[in-house]
């Protein structure tokens, strides 16, 4: 059982809330996790670019994913159980990432994507040139 | 719908380019009875607490696949072209 469903009983057993409210509760929670926000994604991509510098022998490369895809993922990260988020992200704490999974709601991931469409990253080096955007 | 065509192309100069059309179709048949054979120990799954927090991850693991429809990733150097496109 997930931990929003078990939160949700909680609080009927509690008295908190009405047996009408938690169905209703109870089926939004089940809405978002079957039918993630794929529409207002639909036809964006998110793209990594590096290009060789003038004269330099470096490969051009080209990855363009749907940001579909990225959103699939990042509710996927939702749904993992709460003990291997706590592993993930102590393993991810060890190596100096802050980041917590619990912290991800449905709101965070439509900002997170809202900030992408805006954000473009130029990386320079001697022979490349770097750009993540999204289009 | 998951993706059912995958292109590959490579190019070399002086050759002849290979241009791939993978029909992945003929990747999900031979997995068919992996997948029939998930679905036939869910329930199995299901009694132990630890192994059914997993399944909705389980459950939401063909929309990623879903979603990979459109992935282009292309690489150029001197010497070749690769192009992968999943469509």
């Amino acid at each position: 059982m997930s931990e929003e469903r078990m939160r949700i009983l909680n609080l009927l057993a509690e008295g908190k809330i009405s047996a009408e409210e938690a169905e209703k509760l109870l089926a939004a929670s089940e809405k978002a996790v079957k039918a993630p926000n794929v529409k207002s994604a639909a036809g964006k991509y998110f793209y990594v670019q590096v290009d060789p510098k003038e004269g330099k022998s470096s490969e051009k490369v080209m990855v363009k994913v749907p940001m579909a895809l990225l959103k699939a993922g990042l509710n996927i990260s939702k749904l993992i159980p709460s003990e291997a988020q706590d592993s993930i992200r102590e393993s991810m704490q060890s190596k100096g990432i802050a980041f917590d999974f619990a912290s991800l709601d449905g709101e965070n991931i439509d900002e997170i994507f809202e900030a992408l469409k805006e954000m473009s990253i130029d990386v320079e080096t001697e022979e490349t040139t770097v750009r993540v955007f999204c289009d | 719908m998951p993706p059912m065509l995958m292109i590959f192309r490579l190019k070399r100069p002086e050759r002849r380019p290979i241009s791939l059309y993978i029909p992945l179709l003929l990747a999900y048949i031979p997995l068919l009875p992996l997948v029939l054979l998930a679905l036939v120990s869910l329930p199995f799954l299901a009694i132990s607490e630890k192994t059914r927090q997993y399944l909705p991850l389980v459950k939401a693991l063909p929309s990623l696949l879903i979603a990979t429809r459109g992935t282009r990733i292309s690489v150029e150097s001197n010497d070749h072209t690769i192009y992968l496109y999943i469509k």
